[in-house]
């Protein structure tokens, strides 16, 4: 019936001239949620150990990207950030024995009220200054967890983080074992990349890429271009403390070494190298770079150097990343042409 | 004077501790199309910027409508009814035509940004075609008219424009002015800088001339030729003269 309509009405008409295949979009994902969730019967607990870690770089990654990516303001304070968020969920885990979602928030607000005095003076400055003063700000972190004793602990750390615990009223748990680790990684991963999602889709995602695009024209045409940076650059860092609180439950250490430039490069590697300005390419970048870092300490006298040697390929031959393959790769899915 | 005059008196202006206007004294009436040229570092663009609140003011006064405006940051100035459009590129070029207008309408209430957006297309029908067109993609001419769409969206008095025709093709630099054109002879005051004389002092009613953050002559294109112009340029005093007028 519906089929003579159709011919009915356009008797002539040749088959769409835009040859589109089937979208393949939505069974992708369904496919992609599958996997992600039934990865921890698929593969073995240090392959699932290594996701766990990605995950958790995934979020100072999503605040950083913000950052470079949305803003254009290159940072390398996002280690420090970690750190303060690791060493706040670590003591109030350690001291006051709270579930850790109080952790958790507690770390992303610490991080980012930190934030906002270091990046007042910071956001003044343009370029490679602020780049070296966000470089400061990890050094200083650094010194300030070794040194503090009688809070940090020194070089000795703090050990002995419980496990994640949730606490309902009388009803609590405990999140013990990879496998549940795994999913509180991923359902907080899964919030954050929401997050960003809605971040930049709004009306202040686009006055970001303003100010990345061009920052005088932005402020001319009445961006609070400075307001704006000073908010993305806590946003930042309220999503590094978040991934530091993870990272502290995880380890159950956290030491002076949780603030390392090695962290802030990895993180910048994850945008860069994934796509500055992309979600996709973000979450891509975090699961294959801190992933190839892992897979490769199989040969751990070469592992340096083919990370290295990685990274060249990708100076070299993606200059964007891995985001415009990755579209390319979605709209064939999508059926294009 | 009147008030719909803009009057500057002794301005003296420049960046940090670097003055580059030294005391540049101008009246423009309402409605006039004035072309604003002379010699490489003689402070054109500086004046611009510093009528638009960009640059740092040591003295002097700018009257308009009333007030001296001197000193007001650039937001406030845009909303007493003058628009800047910089010299070069100036668009969010990865942003849409239409993503572009609506950021050049961010001061304005939600309400008024449809009509303010149709405003501007009615003005130029081009970019109306061209309104998903990501504003990287397109010809410098049509960045250009963009560009002078952002700025008049807010329906200034006054528009300054710095050298619009830089990196412009012949025919694209025709379409610019004429759309210049177009604007002034709806009311519209616009202050030109041009390096392009010969066009400038087409299209403009006055010709202002300034050499080292000074005016050095005033008065109609069609009261001076070229090679006084390029004498002016080059040695500040015209021909058989002993001190230049003004």
């Amino acid at each position: 019936m519906s089929l003579t309509q159709t011919s009915r009405e356009t008797p002539l008409a040749e088959p769409s001239l835009e040859v589109r295949r089937r979208d393949l979009r939505l069974p992708l994902g369904i496919l992609v949620a599958i996997v992600a969730l039934s990865a921890p019967f698929l593969i073995g607990s240090y392959a699932l150990h290594a996701i766990i870690i990605a995950l958790i770089f995934l979020l100072p990654a999503h605040g950083l990207n913000l950052l470079v990516g949305y803003t254009g303001l290159l940072s390398l304070a996002q280690a420090a950030f970690f750190g303060i968020g690791a060493y706040t969920a670590g003591l109030l885990a350690v001291h006051y024995g709270t579930p850790f979602y109080v952790n958790l928030v507690a770390a992303g607000l610490m991080a980012g009220l930190i934030a906002l005095p270091l990046g007042i003076p910071a956001l003044r400055l343009r370029a490679t200054s602020f780049v070296m003063c966000t470089l400061g700000f990890v050094i200083i972190g650094q010194a300030i967890a070794k040194n503090w004793i009688s809070v940090t602990r020194g070089d000795m750390g703090l050990s002995s983080i419980p496990k994640p615990f949730f606490a309902l009223g009388p009803a609590s748990f405990t999140v013990s074992g990879t496998t549940g680790f795994y999913y509180l990684t991923l359902a907080v991963a899964v919030l954050a990349t929401l997050a960003v999602w809605a971040i930049v889709r709004s009306p202040a995602g686009r006055n970001m890429i303003a100010i990345r695009e061009n920052e005088t024209l932005a402020e001319s045409v009445g961006v609070p271009t400075w307001r704006y940076k000073l908010i993305v650059f806590m946003l930042s860092a309220v999503f590094a403390g978040v991934g530091g609180s993870i990272y502290a439950h995880y380890l159950t250490v956290v030491s002076p070494l949780t603030f390392q430039m090695y962290y802030s490069t990895t993180m910048l590697i994850i945008v860069l190298g994934g796509g500055a300005g992309t979600i996709s390419g973000v979450v891509f970048g975090s699961l294959l770079f801190v992933g190839l870092s892992e897979a490769l300490r199989v040969a751990p006298e070469l592992r340096m150097i083919a990370y290295g040697f990685c990274l060249l390929i990708l100076v070299f031959w993606f200059k964007k990343g891995f985001a415009p393959l990755l579209n390319r790769f979605w709209s064939f899915v999508g059926g294009v042409k | 004077m009147a008030d719909s005059n803009l009057s500057i008196k002794n301005l003296r202006a420049g960046y940090g501790s670097l003055d580059i206007l030294n005391g540049v004294d101008l009246d423009i009436p309402q409605g006039q199309f004035v072309a604003l040229m002379g010699p490489n570092g003689a402070g054109k663009s500086t004046l611009l910027k510093t009528l638009y609140g960009m640059t740092t003011i040591k003295e002097g006064s700018i009257d308009w409508q009333g007030k001296n405006i001197a000193g007001y940051k650039s937001r406030a100035i845009l909303g007493e009814g003058i628009s800047f459009v910089p010299q070069g590129r100036c668009n969010f070029p990865v942003m849409t035509v239409e993503e572009n207008l609506q950021m050049a309408a961010y001061t304005l209430r939600d309400s008024q940004v449809k009509t303010d957006r149709d405003y501007v297309y009615d003005l130029f029908p081009i970019l109306k075609t061209r309104r998903t067109t990501l504003a990287g993609n397109m010809s410098g001419g049509e960045q250009q008219l963009l560009e002078v769409a952002m700025a008049v969206l807010q329906r200034p008095k006054v528009l300054l424009v710095d050298e619009p025709s830089v990196g412009l093709s012949p025919a694209a630099i025709g379409i610019v002015f004429n759309e210049l054109l177009r604007l002034h002879a709806s009311g519209l005051t616009i202050l030109l800088v041009e390096q392009n004389t010969k066009k400038a002092m087409e299209v403009a009613e006055r010709a202002v001339i300034l050499r080292l953050g000074k005016v050095i002559w005033d008065g109609q294109p069609k009261n001076i030729t070229h090679d006084e112009l390029g004498e002016l340029f080059l040695t500040g005093k015209m021909r058989g003269e002993t001190e230049a007028v003004h």
